[in-house]
């Protein structure tokens, strides 16, 4: 171990942490952005850094720093003591020991290594195949980025545990305007891997993209839904982005510490309707694996809701041990200069008998709602809201007209326990979640039907 | 000081060996920052933060390409200068910013706060609400961050700059079998000197007015924004817009709208990062342009657009407005450079918020709404659940509202605003690095529409 690192686990220990480790952060991306026929630019990011942290009498405490010999420094300011303490609110427990391991992911494909012509030919190749699709097109912004992240974390305990993983993402973003009216829609297709998770999807990639113009095309001049209470379906990557922002949030057991979440006090009880099987999972081979959280932990396939049951909250070594619950290892941070925070993985919903065209049958008058424009929810109220880019309307079982994009919300438990069906034809989606620091996972979900949401629309 | 001194120079070399590798330009960004955040709770919690950045970008023949990093390792200069390799010609590309005259804004750092303990922090962070079964929760914290900015590039521009930005703020949350109510009140600036007493109360008093809530009534509504809602709308939504990549790039419905009348005669936007003594102030922007005020929106008119130097030079030149930064993180230097606003004000007709309440008569006040990132950039378009709502009868605040629906055109909204309150509130919106300067906003043409 670098001796640095001893020095500051060291002195943790002699200024009375009983728990201390560090986490030693690499993370390279590399970028290439095409705008309108146009390279803009090809770029890299390395970022490198250290997290360390004492638990001493009951609290954390934290220092970021890019410089490997500065951390003697923050152990001896992390560790005096403060004159505002509060002693009755330390937190006497002890943490979830770690044990030692490691997980390697490596690419065949490197992006870096991946001749520039080539990556810029496989951008310009979907550009025409975009341009070829729709004449209204106005601006197409297409980026390739990749990442490759090394985490490395030491212990008060002696235990070292390291992780290497690769992944990569493209995004599209198009934008189609007549005359004075425009509309803009994206995407973003990924997974772990270098170029070649990318090759894997060609097709589908190219498939999606090309219905994306044509959808943003028609879009410039469709009408706003109308609001009001309707029965609604939800595409996969609506749905995903659902259960993620309502239940996935609310079963962070930080969110149960601070009392915000609704679930709090509720495990073992029926939470949604029973068609809804509800999973983390950070084994799943997409961009949110990790077999290790940022804590050194290992992480768990976790179910959160069984059949509409509580099962199972989201933690870290802390709320585990607070909670007294087995960890699951899901405390992560972005990158070296954020502390680890309990955040989901890989959002799964176990597929129903439905399909598509089951599922639109009984619906006499509502919404399908497309692609996912974002999501957000305030758990302390139990309420949610979701956007989408674009919507259809149902009439009589048939999607009879598509419409702008529209928003839903309500609340979190009674909307749950109105979803009457669940599709069984899954998808892998690629989302951003913004929990206070920014992170890419999948969500392998189908589509489900709620009965009688409120959706926002113009008037 | 001598440390930071040392990183530059190591600095100014890399930029030498990567120009000796036959490259055009070449500019380096750094940014050194020290930060401690503090929070306090049932428990307390700090944290601190020491970051020395850089970020690089490399021009050869009109490609361009860009590098950050946070080690200055040998073979950085070889890696950027084979990012410029690796991307095609922009033909838009012209130069970097020569040198010019920079006036620099005073009162940007203030000394004392290099010199605060961790401590002094939580002693500043003390109140004391009264006693109340109805409150569940109550959260403070802050942060005090001192950062230096420094930009050089092949064409001998020089500058650096130093800054120090503070903030402060209370949160609580009421249950009773009413309902539940969250209150919540932020300060910042740069001097650690809050009222920790006042925010505590006022984040209090807005909790226990929001317990009490009725429905609302569905349709076109008369509505007052308060400022951190109105700020998070209309730069997601409208602020896009005025920006001149977007002009340039034919996205932006402002964009024949220029010398045009697109709000009331009364209503100004401005962008003025030069503004002494505010956080948010700057000398020059991210290229090493000079800082300007622009008018954006002026008694009514479209009267410009923000640049930097790539889009400028398709017009009039830069306005100083290029910022790095990416969205939901606010400023950093991880990506290329881009056109943002960072200091808006919103000017108008104004009165004190009371009389604002009278001349709106029975209407609902927007609080906080939620899902600002899923609002249509382009269209101005957004349906936004409300998080904090309260109903006004004869002028008068009479209790909160259940949670609802908003939905509008931020063009449109802008087109209704009759008036803007006296106490204003300074906003660092939640995904740009943009903080605006506004009042409570009167404005129609907005429709609700209850869950």
């Amino acid at each position: 171990m670098n001796h640095d690192y001893i020095s500051f686990l060291k002195s943790a220990e002699t200024l009375g942490a009983s728990y201390a480790d560090i986490r030693s952060d690499k993370k390279k991306t590399f970028t290439l952005t095409r705008r309108n026929r146009i390279t803009t630019h090809s770029g890299g990011q390395l970022n490198e850094g250290y997290c360390a942290r004492a638990f001493r009498e009951g609290r954390w405490i934290y220092g970021v720093t890019t410089e490997r010999g500065a951390l003697n420094r923050i152990a001896q300011t992390c560790c005096s003591p403060l004159r505002t303490e509060n002693r009755e609110n330390r937190l006497s427990v002890e943490l979830p020991a770690i044990t030692s391991g490691s997980f390697i992911l490596p690419p065949k494909m490197p992006f870096e290594d991946t001749p520039s012509e080539e990556k810029i030919s496989y951008i310009k190749k979907l550009e025409d195949e975009v341009y070829d699709c729709a004449r209204t097109v106005r601006d197409l912004s297409i980026t390739l980025n990749s990442f490759e992240r090394e985490v490395e974390i030491y212990n008060s305990s002696s235990e070292r545990v390291f992780s290497k993983i690769c992944g990569i993402k493209l995004s599209f973003s198009i934008t189609c305007k007549k005359g004075g009216k425009i509309e803009r829609c994206w995407k973003d297709w990924g997974g772990v891997g270098g170029f070649e998770a990318l090759q894997a999807k060609q097709s589908y990639i190219e498939e999606e993209m090309l219905n994306m113009t044509r959808e943003t095309d028609s879009l410039v001049t469709a009408p706003y839904p109308t609001s009001g209470k309707y029965d609604v379906i939800l595409s996969p990557s609506n749905c995903g982005a659902f259960f993620h922002e309502t239940l996935g949030h609310a079963a962070e057991a930080d969110n149960i510490a601070s009392g915000r979440s609704l679930l709090k006090g509720r495990m073992g009880e029926q939470i949604t309707s029973r068609e809804v099987t509800l999973i983390d999972d950070p084994t799943y081979l997409s961009l949110g694996v990790r077999p290790y959280d940022h804590e050194g932990m290992k992480s768990k396939r976790t179910v959160i809701i069984e059949e509409g049951i509580l099962t199972s909250y989201l933690h870290s070594m802390e709320t585990a041990a607070t909670q007294g619950s087995e960890p699951t290892g899901h405390c992560v941070a972005e990158n070296y200069s954020y502390t680890p925070i309990i955040r989901q993985s890989n959002t799964v919903l176990s597929p129903g008998e439905y399909s598509t065209e089951e599922l639109l049958e009984d619906v006499e008058h509502g919404f399908l709602l497309g692609e996912i424009s974002g999501g957000q929810v305030t758990l302390s109220e139990g309420t949610f809201s979701i956007t989408s880019q674009i919507s259809y309307e149902i009439k009589k079982g048939e999607m009879v007209k598509m419409l702008k994009g529209a928003t839903i919300s309500g609340d979190i438990i009674q909307t749950c326990c109105h979803i009457d069906a669940v599709g069984k034809e899954v998808e892998d989606h690629i989302y951003l979640c913004k929990k206070k620091q920014i992170d890419s996972q999948a969500r392998i979900v189908p589509m489900i039907r709620i009965r009688g949401v409120m959706l926002g629309g113009r008037k | 000081m001598r440390g930071e001194e040392k990183k530059r120079e190591k600095g100014k070399n890399i930029v030498k060996d990567i120009m000796s590798m036959g490259a055009d330009e070449v500019e380096l960004m750094e940014s050194h920052t020290e930060n401690i955040s503090f929070f306090s709770s049932k428990e307390k919690k700090y944290s601190l933060y020491s970051e020395h950045e850089y970020a690089l970008r490399v021009i050869l023949d009109k490609s361009i390409g860009f590098l950050y990093f946070n080690t200055p390792t040998s073979d950085i200069a070889s890696l950027a200068f084979k990012m410029a390799k690796s991307a095609g010609p922009n033909p838009r590309w012209k130069s970097l910013p020569l040198p010019q005259k920079v006036d620099f804004v005073p009162g940007l750092f203030h000394e004392s706060m290099e010199d605060i303990e961790i401590t002094d922090l939580f002693e500043g962070l003390k109140f004391s609400i009264k006693e109340d079964a109805r409150i569940q929760r109550v959260e403070s914290g802050g942060f005090i961050t001192i950062n230096t900015r420094s930009i050089t590039n092949s064409h001998g521009l020089n500058l650096s700059e130093k800054s120090s930005k503070t903030g402060m703020y209370t949160s609580c949350r009421v249950k009773s079998d009413q309902g539940s109510g969250v209150g919540f009140k932020s300060d910042s600036g740069i001097i650690y000197d809050f009222d920790a007493q006042s925010l505590a109360e006022y984040a209090y008093e807005e909790a226990v007015t929001s317990l009490k809530k009725t429905k609302i009534e569905d349709g076109e509504t008369n509505v007052v924004i308060a400022p951190v809602p109105f700020s998070n709308i209309i730069v997601n939504s409208a602020v896009p817009s005025f920006l001149g990549d977007s002009v340039q790039e034919g996205v932006s419905l402002m964009g024949n709208e220029l010398k045009k009348k697109i709000a009331p005669a009364h209503f100004n936007l401005i962008e003025d990062p030069t503004i002494p003594g505010r956080s948010q102030s700057r000398s020059f922007d991210d290229e090493g342009s000079p800082a300007q005020k622009v008018p954006i929106i002026q008694k009514g008119m479209l009267n410009g657009f923000l640049y930097d130097t790539l889009y400028g030079n398709l017009t009039s030149g830069s306005t100083g407005s290029c910022v790095r930064y990416s969205k939901y993180r606010g400023k950093n230097l991880r990506f290329l450079p881009q056109i943002a606003a960072t200091a808006l004000s919103i000017q108008g007709t104004s009165y004190p918020l009371c009389e604002v309440l009278q001349e709106m008569k029975r209407g609902v006040i927007l609080g906080g709404v939620a899902n600002v990132h899923a609002v249509n950039p382009m269209t101005g378009f957004f349906s936004l659940p409300v998080t904090s709502g309260f109903s006004v009868e004869h002028g008068e605040i009479t209790g909160g509202i259940k949670p609802f629906l908003i939905t509008g055109s931020s063009f449109e909204m802008i087109k209704g605003i009759s008036a803007i309150s006296t106490e204003r509130k300074r906003t660092q919106t939640s995904l740009w690095p943009t903080v605006v300067d506004t009042g409570h906003i009167h404005t129609q043409s907005l429709t609700c529409v209850h869950l």
